[in-house]
């Protein structure tokens, strides 16, 4: 092969391995790569490293459906083997479900949709109400970036679609951007939730959140990435 | 409450805590099995953190020879940080076991791993959080047997009151042995803790230290150890793995997400070692003497990267020059590994082995530096401790690595050595200095060279049960102290950097490797008051060590820099780890008058190691 494949592999990183960082994520895939036998490009020189590229961070503690990462193929394979190969790799909180060649950048990616839910006892239908008032009007927090910490209103990165209590816990659906320059951590919510209506996640089994997410999109909002 | 697991509990605060990739498992490797299938349950722990427990050999080739039997599971825990302690007490999560998730208190067997002796304290918090109690004697017919092995089960006396069993050398059959006991009396119905403990100490290699009675002597020293039936045996004699070929050893690991001390295929090349050096209790305890063949060690290096994707192959043994065939190994593994793109490592290499031609075999070595353990300053001194190497071997191996252009050398050497005189730490400071002279005769006059750097590494001398030098007095304190200076005042060479170990620690560690049970209240207490971690820096705490065996009416003194008599009752002499105390003995001896004996290569020196058997050793050879 002249030149080097470049082909995507999407994949889901749920239940107990959302405790791992991406750092760790990056060094186990390369490792899995190597143990699938896939024709990988590597850098050249002295210290030849396996390019691997994902997409978004996924900050511990947050579940995905929709993670991806990009790699080169020096010798032609097909695609549904490379799938096959890296899953006999995997457990089963982390399984590739396509494996494509693909046009568009990570830095295409504009919008991720989450599924937030939020357990815990003292929730009601008026929790999921204060919630919706909540997300839909600006939302004054402090937030972490490169440059420091500010005060950000982090209204114009939301965009609530459903917000509801379902007897048990709310369940909240939403957009949030996840352009590189403004990526609103879904933890944000959270933090809003805590500080602004005083709701606790204290007692680990009786109050507590998870985070999905579930899809990235396009700056459209309409068109899925892949 | 919902019903959940202790580790979906967990799972819930882990956000909360450092590293929370610790405590999921879930990684590829590990193994689960189906509870119905299942005769006995045991929960291997190591007392320390995921990253070195994840590490341990031992531990893997134990996790996967238990899992394979059908019939029985083994599963991991390690000890949990102080983050994810102060979550787990906080919120009554008992600890569990990786795999499944349940609570270590309702397995069969919770092992423990006992690699030094600092973990003890360790050990008594883990078993704390996991809600079993402390003392075998207070522990029921509901709760797990307790068992220890490794290094430190060879004289677990000072933890003996904690553990119900320890299973004394090598465990790939015992373990699977004991378990397959405990389940046939289980499904029998006759199982009662007292009724297996007892039929658990007629099994080889199993010490069941409350079936023993001690007594001691008006002047503290122990008459004897007494057992309460008729059929244990008064001396617990170590089960070897004969054939090393034949012996299991996993195709796979657990793979860890997180990243861990070792993080690479650990070969296990060979058991024991042919060098007698009279401080090393390693050298002693894992005699005789056991190769692996060439062709499976190569067998089982494919495997291993196949299963692992692992880009590292470390050799591992307690010499790895020392190999009869390690020229042939290399050759056989590089026919393969380079165009892999995998690197063999060496670790642990002797320097009089050293070579330029195995130099060039693993040159895809990316380290700057080596290492080396001269051990002492003086001819005299390495003569003593039997170390068999002359400062010629140093300087040639030196030599080698600098024409291959390294610069840095580190050596390692011991503080407070039996028969030690200043001349002998002064010798410690020329060494590092003619190692120095050796790169610039290589290099006088050519430019653009870096200086090099010499880093030695100095560490106290412990006494160890199961060495030629278990009767010796370790230095106090003060005369460590002095000595430590002394060497520094000698080192004026900004090219020659000076690391020492703390001495206080070494102290601690000597009255533990050399105490008695007398030591197990004082151990309980330390636990009491909060001691965890000792073997790291941030947690050690001398003063309080010190302050607890003073409430306890200990006397370190009388365990670590007392030179105990040659016909003294020894704690560990319940044990035979193969090698005989007359052996030791003469070896002692030898020491004095600086006479170094040959190694198993050469000669057999009548050690009685041989008598355990095995096959591809040198002791067949000589026989």
């Amino acid at each position: 092969m002249v030149q080097p494949m470049p082909i995507r592999a999407k994949f889901y990183k749920v239940g107990s391995l959302q405790f791992i960082s991406h750092l760790d994520l990056v060094r186990t895939m390369t490792r899995n790569l190597t143990r699938a036998g896939i024709p990988a490009w590597y850098s050249q020189g002295f210290n030849p490293r396996l390019k691997l590229t994902f997409s978004l961070p996924l900050s511990i503690g947050t579940q995905s459906e929709c993670e991806f990462f990009d790699i080169r193929l020096v010798e032609p394979m097909e695609l549904d083997e490379v799938k096959r190969r890296i899953n006999e790799t995997l457990t089963d909180e982390m399984k590739i479900v396509d494996v494509y060649q693909s046009e568009r950048k990570f830095s295409d990616i504009a919008w991720a949709e989450y599924e937030i839910r939020m357990t815990s006892p003292k929730f009601s239908s008026e929790t999921a109400d204060a919630l919706r008032e909540l997300y839909t009007n600006p939302l004054t927090l402090v937030k972490r970036s490169k440059s420091g910490e500010k005060e950000v209103d982090i209204l114009p990165y939301i965009d609530l679609r459903d917000c509801k209590f379902d007897g048990e816990s709310i369940v909240i659906n939403a957009f949030l951007s996840a352009d590189s320059a403004d990526y609103l951590n879904p933890e944000y919510l959270i933090k809003g939730a805590e500080q602004k209506l005083g709701i606790t996640f204290d007692d680990p089994f009786t109050e507590f959140y998870t985070i999905m997410r579930r899809e990235v999109y396009l700056a459209d909002k309409v068109i899925v990435f892949r | 409450m919902e019903n959940l697991t202790p580790k979906a509990a967990a799972e819930r605060v882990l956000k909360r805590v450092l590293k929370p990739g610790r405590y999921t498992g879930g990684e590829y490797g590990q193994i689960i099995k189906d509870k119905k299938d299942v005769r006995a349950r045991f929960a291997f722990c190591f007392p320390d953190t995921y990253e070195i427990g994840m590490s341990n050999l031992g531990i893997r080739i134990l996790y996967g020879a238990i899992n394979s039997h059908p019939d029985l599971w083994c599963e991991r825990a390690y000890t949990p940080w102080v983050d994810m302690e102060e979550q787990l007490r906080k919120y009554n999560i008992p600890l569990y076991a990786h795999e499944s998730g349940d609570a270590l208190r309702d397995f069969d067997f919770v092992g423990f791993t006992l690699q030094y002796e600092l973990c003890y304290t360790n050990v008594l918090n883990t078993l704390d959080l996991a809600g079993i109690p402390l003392l075998s004697c207070e522990r029921d017919d509901t709760m797990p047997i307790i068992i220890g092995g490794g290094p430190c089960s060879y004289n677990a006396e000072p933890i003996a009151d904690f553990f119900d069993i320890f299973s004394i050398g090598e465990g790939e059959e015992a373990l699977p042995e004991i378990m397959h006991l405990y389940a046939d009396m289980k499904e029998s119905g006759e199982y009662t803790r007292e009724k297996f403990l007892h039929a658990a100490a007629k099994l080889d290699g199993f010490y069941v230290p409350s079936l023993y009675d001690v007594s001691y002597n008006e002047d503290g020293t122990i008459k004897a150890y007494t057992p309460k039936y008729d059929d244990i045996p008064t001396k617990i004699t170590k089960r070897i793995i004969a054939d090393m070929d034949k012996a299991y050893f996993p195709d796979r690991f657990v793979m860890p997400y997180i990243e861990t001390v070792h993080d690479r295929i650990m070969l296990e090349v060979y058991r024991g070692c042919i060098r007698g050096c009279r401080f090393c209790q390693a050298g002693m305890v894992y005699r005789p003497i056991r190769e692996k063949s060439v062709e499976v060690l190569d067998r089982q290096a494919r495997a291993l990267r196949e299963s692992t994707g692992y880009d590292e192959i470390s050799l591992s043994s307690l010499s790895i020059s020392d190999y009869s065939e390690i020229d042939g190994l290399c050759d056989t593994l590089l026919k393969w590994t380079d165009a892999a793109k995998v690197n063999i490592s060496l670790p642990s290499m002797r320097l009089d082995m050293f070579t330029k031609e195995l130099m060039d075999k693993i040159s895809t070595v990316r380290a700057s530096g080596l290492t080396f353990a001269p051990e002492a300053g003086t001819q005299r001194l390495r003569d003593a401790i039997n170390k068999n190497v002359t400062e010629e071997d140093l300087l040639r191996a030196c030599r080698v690595a600098f024409e291959a252009g390294k610069t840095q050398v580190k050596l390692y050497f011991m503080l407070g050595l039996p028969t030690e005189t200043d001349e002998d730490i002064e010798g410690i400071a020329q060494l590092a200095k003619h190692v120095v002279d050796a790169y610039y005769d290589l290099y006088r006059g050519v430019k653009g060279r870096k200086a090099p750097t010499v880093t030695i590494s100095v560490a106290c001398f412990i006494p160890k049960p199961f060495t030629a030098f278990q009767w010796e007095a370790q230095n106090t304190l003060e005369e460590l102290d002095r000595k430590q200076k002394l060497l520094r005042s000698k080192i004026n060479d900004p090219k020659i950097k000076y690391n020492y170990h703390d001495a206080e620690v070494s102290l601690i560690e000597a009255v533990l490797a050399r105490g008695d049970r007398r030591l197990a209240p004082a151990i309980l207490e330390a636990h009491k008051r909060g001691f965890k971690f000792d073997a790291w820096e941030e947690f050690f705490n001398y003063n309080n060590w010190v302050q607890v065996f003073a409430d306890c009416g200990i006397d370190p003194a009388y365990y670590a820099s007392r030179e105990i008599g040659e016909d003294e009752v020894l704690p560990w002499d319940i044990i035979d780890c193969g090698v005989d105390k007359r052996f030791l003995l003469r070896e002692r001896h030898n020491a004095y008058e600086s006479v170094t004996n040959r190694n198993c290569a050469e000669k057999c020196t009548g050690c009685g190691a041989n008598k355990l058997g095995g096959e591809r050793t040198w002791c067949s050879r000589c026989r």
